[in-house]
């Protein structure tokens, strides 16, 4: 038989603290139910009206992506209630999913249609992969990090976008099994271009990287090959005005 | 027993010794967990520990002086424990990140539990140096010697510590000292040396497992070991930083190559000091290593693909008067030696050869061996981490190929200006300054960092050392908006001007590609040959000509297209036009960094905000320039914690105490004009030694010294009114001095070895500091006698006041320079001046 001091009220305390650390991440982690879906859904549509389709993205495959991917399955358990607002959330390993409209953005410049065959370097939240598979089922995603690339995966599979291809491998590289791509697009940019990426792009492609730090998007590059000749394109992700005051 | 005064005399200097070793060892750690304006905010607001020590003080006085015997040593073992336990409390709840606070409301939370944590040795300790003022005041002028001089020596203490200890067992280490202080004055009862041998267990174990500093997710180091088989090959700690080598498969060195170098670049590893990008460990790798031309041949076919390349070729022979002819890539192939002439910043190379080149700041010796590729007879290097020239000098050169051991090679461990103001006559080809900026921008951590290499003196010393077929390079980072490339342009531009030149685009070249934006400054005009040779340059990269002197505008951005083309007008504003109205007009500050205002990676003002709100969220707002946003938050912060710590006591001794609002103004007065001197002091004599380490420890230990031993003499003169006035009035007037003739005084005297620029300092420095030191005493003393009551509460003003002072005179610095802040430190002084006309009485009615 236990002494009688072993169930001391500090102790009971102490254990049911133990036992609500264990059981209360798991029960945020559970499936939202339908009213919460509901309340979802309309976060994301008003998120697509007044911060994708408000700032000039006119791309209908793209705004309707943006309007299907649930963006609460590919944020971290503690930021779902911030899924749908106007910026960058992080994911952890010095990675963010990336602000709605910049993905949205991104998407646009690469004029996504059914049937491309995108490559996406840097799965992250599985997040840009989903919403490219919302438009053509031939989305190829590497991620280098090994945790955020098995987190993406698993975020792309309950979220049931489970036709994406994802691989765990150096990016710099590229997917040559699968090449030539139709539009490359680097979520996770390093300072130079790899070469092998440029070869990868069919001819007339177009690869985008978001240039910046995790919290601000400065702009977005647009490589684009025509034949042997590669151009850069620095494109705003914000609608500029001049930095110079009007001259009175 | 009654404590004697000896021991209670040790025990505050070696508790200060303590305190101000573990203040730089705390900033040395938050530099490395997260950046130095991080390390800055936090530290000031724990040293508002001192401030609320008097606080405390003011309200538990009678209780504490009554048990003053027994309160010492607890408050000691109390500091000490709280030292050893800091840096492994402060993450139990998370760590704080800087990053996220913008975005991560429970970042909140977890900085005002790191200010707590970090407070308490500051607190304790604070509260016991008070406590003993006040216990002690008749004799105030030898314990405030102590204090200030136990001070002084922890400056110079913690900086061999940092060579012969690692850095995660200084923190138990110093630990130490408040214990023994605490056994200095130990009660002689059982109870306490069991609880006094019990706390010595407590830094014991900090000393068998030290607590290491938890890196940013957000700093370059945390990205690099986040690839596949990163690992950690190399770890040196000192008073440089924390160097580490990070070996990776997957990191490679290609900053902003070419899209035509379709080579793979190499793997390197890479150096980081305090997390913090340092260099790549490249050494010869790139020299000749193969046969350069044929990959420039490669890169030429992809880009000039005969048949293949039919795109625009029309519009091509247009802009470039035919495309790369024979001759132009048989000359451009020449110059191809190395991995970064397929960068905009192999552009020098391309139009002259140097035969001496002078790599400033030069790191891991990257732009040394771009040099050494181009065959010069000299290369010069200058990098002020001895650290890490130690490192590639002595312990593993092999890492950079011995590339500074090389017989062509000087390499010089002083600063950029120590360097260029000694002996002039040795002039140079070349002269290679370090990338400014980095890829996707800084977010602005940098913005409180003094650059004394890019100011408009550093240039002027720069263009001075130039033969008459020098030039200087500078390659910047693109930003947008675009800011650090219009400042350097800004500055050479002013600095023609001042130089008589009328025509700086005869002088001023540049190019760039998709990520960076290489000027080149000319003594000589750049000949119409050198124009074309950049323009042959550039094509075969695929980079655009940004500044020649009959630039076709549609040539600046032909492969590297620009959707906001204003910084094609920004560059012809600052070249051609009026560029004093340009700096007037522009959102961001472009005007040249100066010596004293040498802050050139700051560009916000409060004026740039609503204009950057049209197009970019609050929230993303902090990233255009986190130095400048957590320098202001400091501020507010700490303004208003002063506040609060310094009313507070006045709920419980009376608001309407005799002459309360003077002994205020003496005490802040002393408080802001020390620190505004002292802050003014090092910036300007950090320049003058060259060696910013060494010389804040100098520097600081000089100036604590000499204020002890005023402030030890003090005590043999009556602190009556004439000699309050006499001796603010020689500060006030001291200070002033200073301001006109110091860096004249200096300057005279920059070519001398550094011991006799250091002895100089001493000298210059003793003076001041040894009336300043006076003044506290003389104020406290003067309390005494009159007003004994609110003695606790001045020494809480004058701790405060001294702490809003430092993140005060960072404000002032960062918006006007370094002149204003000297000219509030007299003023402030002269306000103590007045102040001691109706502060108190003669306390002691005279000498000891």
């Amino acid at each position: 038989m236990l002494p009688k001091r072993f169930f001391s009220p500090s102790l009971i305390i102490l254990f049911t603290l133990l036992i609500a650390i264990q059981v209360v991440p798991v029960a945020i982690a559970e499936p939202a139910n339908d009213e919460e879906e509901e309340r979802y859904d309309r976060l994301r549509e008003q998120m697509v009206n007044r911060q994708i389709v408000a700032r000039g993205v006119d791309n209908r495959p793209t705004i309707n992506a943006m309007r299907s991917v649930p963006r609460h399955k590919f944020v971290r358990s503690g930021e779902r209630r911030r899924a749908y607002l106007d910026n960058p959330l992080p994911i952890g390993h010095g990675q963010t999913i990336s602000q709605p409209y910049i993905v949205a953005y991104m998407t646009q410049l690469i004029n996504p249609e059914p049937g491309m065959k995108v490559l996406e370097i840097g799965t992250g939240s599985g997040y840009q992969a989903a919403v490219l598979a919302e438009i053509t089922d031939q989305v190829f995603t590497i991620e280098i990090v090994e945790e955020l690339g098995e987190w993406g995966k698993q975020n792309l599979r309950h979220a049931g976008y489970d036709k994406v291809q994802v691989k765990r491998a150096d990016g710099y590289y590229g997917w040559e099994e699968y090449a030539p791509f139709d539009a490359i697009v680097v979520t996770a940019a390093a300072d130079h271009i790899p070469p092998p990426l440029v070869d990868q792009l069919r001819d007339g492609g177009r690869m985008v990287i978001p240039v910046g730090s995790p919290f601000r998007t400065q702009n977005l590059m647009l490589v684009e090959k025509r034949g042997e000749d590669i151009r850069t394109r620095n494109l705003m992700p914000v609608r500029f005005v001049p930095f110079t005051r009007e001259e009175e | 027993m009654p404590l004697k005064s000896r021991h209670i005399a040790l025990s505050v200097g070696i508790t200060s010794l303590a305190v101000i070793s573990f203040q730089l060892v705390i900033m040395q750690l938050l530099s490395i967990s997260q950046w130095h304006h991080f390390a800055y905010m936090v530290i000031s607001m724990a040293m508002l520990g001192f401030g609320a020590a008097g606080t405390f003080l003011a309200l538990f006085r009678e209780w504490l002086k009554r048990n003053f015997d027994r309160a010492l040593p607890v408050l000691y073992l109390l500091c000490g424990l709280s030292m050893a336990l800091t840096v492994r409390l402060v993450g139990i709840f998370g760590e704080f990140d800087t990053f996220l606070l913008f975005f991560d409301r429970s970042q909140l939370g977890l900085m005002s539990f790191t200010y707590l944590v970090y407070c308490l040795p500051f607190f304790f300790g604070g509260l016991a140096i008070t406590l003993v003022f006040y216990y002690e005041v008749r004799h105030i002028g030898m314990y405030y010697f102590f204090n200030l001089a136990g001070s002084a020596a922890g400056a110079l203490v913690i900086i061999w510590l940092f060579w012969i200890v690692p850095l995660p067992l200084i923190p138990p280490l110093l630990a130490l000292l408040p214990l023994l202080a605490a056994w200095l004055v130990r009660i002689r009862s059982r109870r306490f040396t069991v609880v006094a041998i019990m706390s010595l267990l407590v830094p014991m174990m900090g000393l068998l497992y030290p607590a290491k500093p938890v890196i940013s997710e957000f700093k370059a180091m945390y990205g690099s070991l986040q690839l596949p088989d990163a690992e950690i090959i190399y770890e040196e700690s000192g008073p440089y930083g924390l160097l580490q080598v990070v070996h990776a498969p997957a990191q490679r060195f290609a900053p902003a190559l070419s899209l035509q170098y379709g080579q793979e670049p190499p793997v390197r590893d890479i150096l980081f000091n305090n997390g913090q990008y340092f260099g790549t460990l490249l050494g010869g790798l790139g020299v000749n290593a193969d046969n350069p031309a044929d990959k420039l041949d490669a890169g030429e076919n992809r880009l000039n693909g005969g048949e293949k390349n039919r795109w625009n070729a029309g519009e091509k022979n247009r802009l470039y008067g035919g495309g790369g002819s024979g001759v132009d890539r048989r000359e451009d192939n020449a110059s191809a030696r190395h991995l970064l002439d397929y960068a905009t910043r192999g552009l020098p190379f391309a139009l002259r050869h140097s035969k001496s080149v002078l790599v400033l700041k030069a790191a891991t010796g990257t732009d040394v061996s771009h040099a050494l590729a181009h065959d010069p007879s000299r290369v010069t290097a200058v990098e002020p981490n001895r650290q890490s020239n130690r490192l590639l000098t002595e312990y593993h050169p092999e890492w950079i190929d011995s590339l500074y051991l090389d017989p062509r090679v000087s390499l010089y461990g002083n600063s950029v200006r120590t360097w260029l103001s000694s002996d002039p006559a040795r002039k140079k080809d070349l002269i290679v300054l370090p990338v400014i900026g980095a890829f996707g921008g800084t977010s602005g951590v940098h913005a409180l960092q003094e650059q004394y290499h890019l100011t408009l003196e550093a240039f002027r010393e720069m263009y001075g050392r130039l033969t008459q077929e020098g030039m200087i390079a500078a390659t910047v980072w693109s930003a947008y908006p675009p800011r650090e490339s219009l400042k350097l342009l800004a500055t050479w531009r002013v600095l023609l001007e001042e130089l008589g030149e009328n025509a700086p685009e005869h002088h001023i070249m540049a190019i760039r590609n998709w990520g960076t934006v290489t000027f080149l400054l000319s003594r000589s005009p750049f000949t119409v040959e050198e124009q074309e040779a950049a323009r042959t340059f550039s094509r075969n990269r695929s980079f655009d000509p940004l500044i020649l002197t009959d630039i076709d505008p549609e040539e600046r951005d032909y492969f590297n297209i620009a959707e906001d083309r204003m910084f094609f007008d920004h560059v012809d504003s600052l070249l051609y036009g009026d560029h004093e109205a340009f700096f007037r007009d522009y959102a961001f500050n472009v005007r040249p960094a100066t010596d004293n205002r040498p802050f050139f990676s700051h560009f916000m003002s409060i004026g740039s905000i609503p204009v950057l709100l049209e197009q970019y969220d609050v929230r993303e707002l902090p990233y255009m320039e986190l130095g400048f946003v957590m320098a202001t938050v400091t501020l507010v912060q700490i303004v208003l914690a002063s506040v609060i710590l310094i009313i507070l006591p006045l709920f419980r001794v009376g608001w309407q105490g005799t002459r309360r609002r003077w002994t205020f103004l003496y005490f802040s007065g002393i408080g802001i004009g020390f620190m505004f001197f002292e802050i003014v002091l090092i910036q300007k004599l950090v320049l003058y030694l060259g060696q910013p380490v060494y010389a804040t420890a100098a520097v600081l230990a000089a100036l604590l010294f000499s204020s002890g031993a005023g402030s030890y003499v003090s005590s043999r003169f009556r602190s009556d009114y004439q000699t309050l006035l006499r001796t603010g009035g020689a500060i006030v007037l001291l200070i002033l001095l200073y301001a006109f003739l110091l860096m004249p005084l200096l300057d005279v005297s920059m070519s001398w070895p550094l011991q006799a620029r250091l002895s100089k300092v001493v000298v210059l420095l003793a003076l001041p500091a040894f009336f300043m030191g006076m003044m506290f005493p003389f104020g406290l003393r003067r309390l005494s006698g009159s007003n004994e009551t609110q003695i606790p509460w001045a020494c809480g003003v004058d701790s405060c006041l001294s702490v809003s002072a430092t993140a005060l005179a960072t404000m002032i610095s960062l918006e006007t320079g370094f002149d204003l802040v000297m000219g509030v430190a007299a003023a402030a002084y002269a306000l103590t001046t007045l102040a001691s006309l109706r502060l108190g009485d003669v306390g002691d009615g005279g000498s000891n």
